[in-house]
């Protein structure tokens, strides 16, 4: 048990939470079950053996995967979602590659805000609302936010990047960008293609470009390991 | 496992409150010297197919930690300030069988000598609590090397010019170096530091049964799910419930330990799963609930016999809270690292770690080189100041496989007026009193966090580092080094417990955990924790086999 029922049972998400197929030096693990038996060696057989079934009741396929399809929103109004998205869109833009908008963060707000940071974000709707009317009052010209262009965009989130809304905001947009697609973000693990992260549980050394060609550590003079 | 089952009438011979790095030490030496224990722990038991890397559940769902939903806290920085509700855990543990010792990151550095007679050394330090520990260093190394042992850690022996002496090596071989290690050891050496192979309490090969590491780089915040992190739950607390002797009760939340007529402690009062009040009888008691929760139990315990709360005449319960500062300073190189890789740390080193008059201000530590957390976390936290949001933000996010960092490990001073108290209003979930902290660093932690920082920036520039940042040193609003709230002295008018735990005030009452702490070290605390944890367990098993308790 990690995630608190509250945050998962409301929408019903749970799924095997490892099933983003990555690759590493020409190997590609896609699940969890796939990781452990292929780290069976290394864990050593008997402990294997012996755990194997309580492994495979929590983590394997008998686990619904995540429904395909277009995840619901219930938190959040289309309105709101829209300006959320917009200004997620100017934390992380889509310049070129995926960005907030297409990993689906408002997903991950929309989830965790009505599960377990719901009393951090109640305020948040009203907020938003305060955000979007501020700015049309100033900007009368332009329907909405979201329908600004993004240069004006920027600007605008320029005057309340300080304030604790903004951060706030920001906060769901990183963790919706890079947690678990399981909460709804990080939607086909783009959050992770954009930092290089592989969702792998076993790596071998070297693990970068600086340890490939280590001579071994040097004990200082006169030491003997 | 089960194990053993006591009944709550059935008087054991100790109860050990609190199963996690302290705690599971002592509930399996005393079993396997032949006494009956109960080990009693709030949370519940994980598996290592509980373990998920699941940063959101780890770090703001309370996964594995106290949850400010159910037991909140009060924050103010100083005795005249209101204390408020802090928005999260300012004291964090964890709250499940192994306690912290299931998601630290595993550094496990032995204090030096130097952190057990600093006051000697360098003489008072006016407007704080600076003091001696009553014991030094060669009488805790023979349970520094059982932790070693026992525990099971990783190193390189010789190592460090300024590693103190042990009397044994190294049980394994350290872990195998990471792209940040190799830099950093390059840096620090271009600039005449001693960079070495860092100890961790991490398995870099099977032991004992327990698998070697699989390098999946989720060890901070997190569970071990290939049981190599040398946690508590994986080592001496399955081994105290294979003695027969020892019962591991969880979801039982130890609220009162009543003092009685005669002076001494009968057991504890404790909730259990389903919240109903039950009282377990036991000759001995023994606190190893950590650094916030010892001394709030102890203050929880006040009663007609003890006003000021169990074990208190001093008036020193909760008192000296001390952390370990500490600063970030991030790099970025041409080629991948790809930190997200294995342990998160590979190379240290300790050039720093004596307190030097000439700095200014008091203080020392280490630096170590590690991105730390995992993506979530690093994109929350690491962004330069000139890349907060917008594409510059984004191409700072890409650079994630090319960055690495070097943390600050650093003292803390004892100040009388840091402390865990009981806030007067505010309950937790059980209508006990809850937790209300208060903290201001000393001038000279802060000091020392930037002048590691600066030499860390150093390090990174001379690693080749195209470019280095650092994240501000502020004044602290959260910790997980819970130290010092119930310091062992030889005065009791100025400490809670001896040099050998048993509390001042009474006989049959022991405490062992961070709160024992005289001073903080430079970071790391747990390989002393788990120390003193061994060496109180033989003087407690010496005495009650004597009848001395």
């Amino acid at each position: 048990m990690t995630v608190p029922p509250a945050t998962l049972g409301v929408a019903g998400i749970v799924r095997e939470p490892h099933t983003v197929a990555t690759s590493a030096g020409g190997r590609s693990v896609t699940t969890r079950r796939e990781f452990l038996s292929k780290s069976g060696g290394i864990l050593g057989g008997a402990w294997l053996a012996s755990h194997w079934p309580e492994i495979a009741r929590a983590h394997g396929e008998a686990r619904a995967q995540l429904a395909s399809g277009t995840p619901t929103l219930s938190f959040f109004t289309a309105g709101e979602a829209e300006t959320f998205t917009a200004i997620a869109a100017q934390i992380v833009p889509s310049d070129g590659s995926p960005g907030a908008r297409e990993a689906g963060v408002v997903y991950f707000a929309d989830l965790v805000c009505r599960g377990a940071l719901a009393e951090e974000a109640k305020t948040l709707k009203h907020d938003l609302g305060a955000f979007e009317s501020d700015f049309r009052k100033r900007y009368p010209v332009f329907a909405s936010f979201a329908t600004a262009h993004a240069p004006l965009q920027e600007a605008h989130l320029h005057t309340v990047e300080q304030g604790e809304f903004f951060g706030f905001v920001h906060f769901l947009t990183v963790l919706g960008l890079l947690t678990l697609p399981e909460y709804g973000g990080n939607r086909d693990g783009v959050g992770w293609k954009l930092i290089g992260f592989d969702d792998a549980h076993v790596f071998q050394p070297p693990f970068g470009h600086y340890d490939r060609d280590y001579p071994g550590f040097e004990l200082p003079a006169g030491k003997q390991s | 496992m089960t194990g053993r089952r006591y009944a709550d009438s059935h008087e054991v011979d100790f109860v050990v409150v609190g199963s996690g790095a302290s705690g599971g030490v002592i509930a399996r030496e005393l079993s396997r010297a032949g006494f009956s224990v109960v080990l009693m722990e709030q949370g519940s038991r994980h598996d290592p197919a509980d373990f998920k890397h699941d940063e959101f559940a780890n770090y703001f769902a309370s996964a594995l930690t106290n949850d400010p939903k159910i037991a909140p806290q009060t924050f103010r920085k100083t005795p005249a300030d209101e204390a408020k509700l802090a928005p999260g855990n300012f004291l964090t543990y964890a709250r499940t069988v192994g306690g912290s010792s299931v998601h630290f990151t595993a550094n496990f550095w032995r204090f030096h000598p130097v952190d057990f007679k600093e006051r000697s050394l360098l003489g008072p330090i006016s407007g704080t609590a600076f003091a001696d520990w009553p014991i030094d260093y060669a009488e805790l190394e023979p349970y520094y090397t059982k932790v070693d042992w026992e525990i099971g850690v990783s190193g390189l022996d010789g190592a460090s010019p300024f590693e103190p002496p042990h009397s044994k090596p190294y049980p394994m071989p350290p872990l195998p170096v990471k792209s940040s290690g190799v830099l950093f050891e390059r840096g620090a050496r271009k600039l005449g530091y001693h960079p070495f192979p860092a100890p961790m309490a991490i398995a870099s090969q099977p032991y004992r049964g327990r698998s070697g590491c699989l390098h999946c780089g989720f060890c901070m915040g997190f569970g071990c799910e290939a049981r190599a992190k040398s946690s508590t739950l994986f080592t001496v607390i399955p081994e105290a419930q294979a003695t027969g002797r020892c019962e591991l009760r969880t979801e039982s939340y130890v609220y009162e330990v009543p003092l009685s007529p005669r002076g001494r402690v009968t057991g504890v009062a404790y909730f259990d799963a389903q919240r109903a009040q039950r009282f377990q009888k036991a000759k001995a008691v023994v606190l190893a609930a950590n650094g916030a929760e010892t001394p709030r139990l102890l203050l929880s315990s006040a009663g007609p016999r003890c006003p000021d709360g169990l074990a208190n005449s001093s008036g020193m319960v909760g008192k000296h809270l001390m952390f370990n500062s500490g600063g970030i300073t991030f790099g970025v190189f041409e080629h991948e690292l790809n930190e997200y890789k294995s342990v998160q740390v590979t190379r240290i080193a300790h050039d720093w770690y004596d307190a030097d008059p000439k700095r200014g201000f008091y203080g020392g530590g280490g630096l170590d080189a590690r991105i730390g957390p995992n993506p979530g976390i690093w994109g929350l936290i690491s962004a330069p100041p000139d890349a907060k949001w917008g594409k510059a933000f984004k191409s700072h996010l890409a650079d994630f496989p090319r960055t690495t960092g070097c943390f600050g490990h650093t003292t803390s001073l004892a100040l009388e007026a840091n402390s865990v108290s009981l806030d007067p209003e505010l309950k937790d979930a059980w209508g006990r009193p809850a937790m209300r902290v208060t903290y201001k660093d000393h001038p000279d932690d802060l000091a020392t966090a930037r002048f590691l920082q600066d030499r860390a920036t150093e390090i990174l520039d001379a690693a080749g580092a195209r470019k280095v940042w650092q994240v501000p040193v502020e004044e602290a609003d959260f910790s997980v080094h819970l130290l010092g709230t119930c310091r062992m002295g030889d005065d009791p008018k100025r400490s809670v417990i001896d040099r050998f735990h048993r509390s001042h005030d009474v006989k049959n009452l022991f405490l062992c955990d961070g709160s024992s702490f005289v001073t903080s070290g430079r970071g790391q605390p747990t390989m002393t924790i788990q120390a003193l944890a061994f060496r109180a367990a033989d003087h407690i098993a010496r005495f009650a086999r004597r009848g001395e308790i």
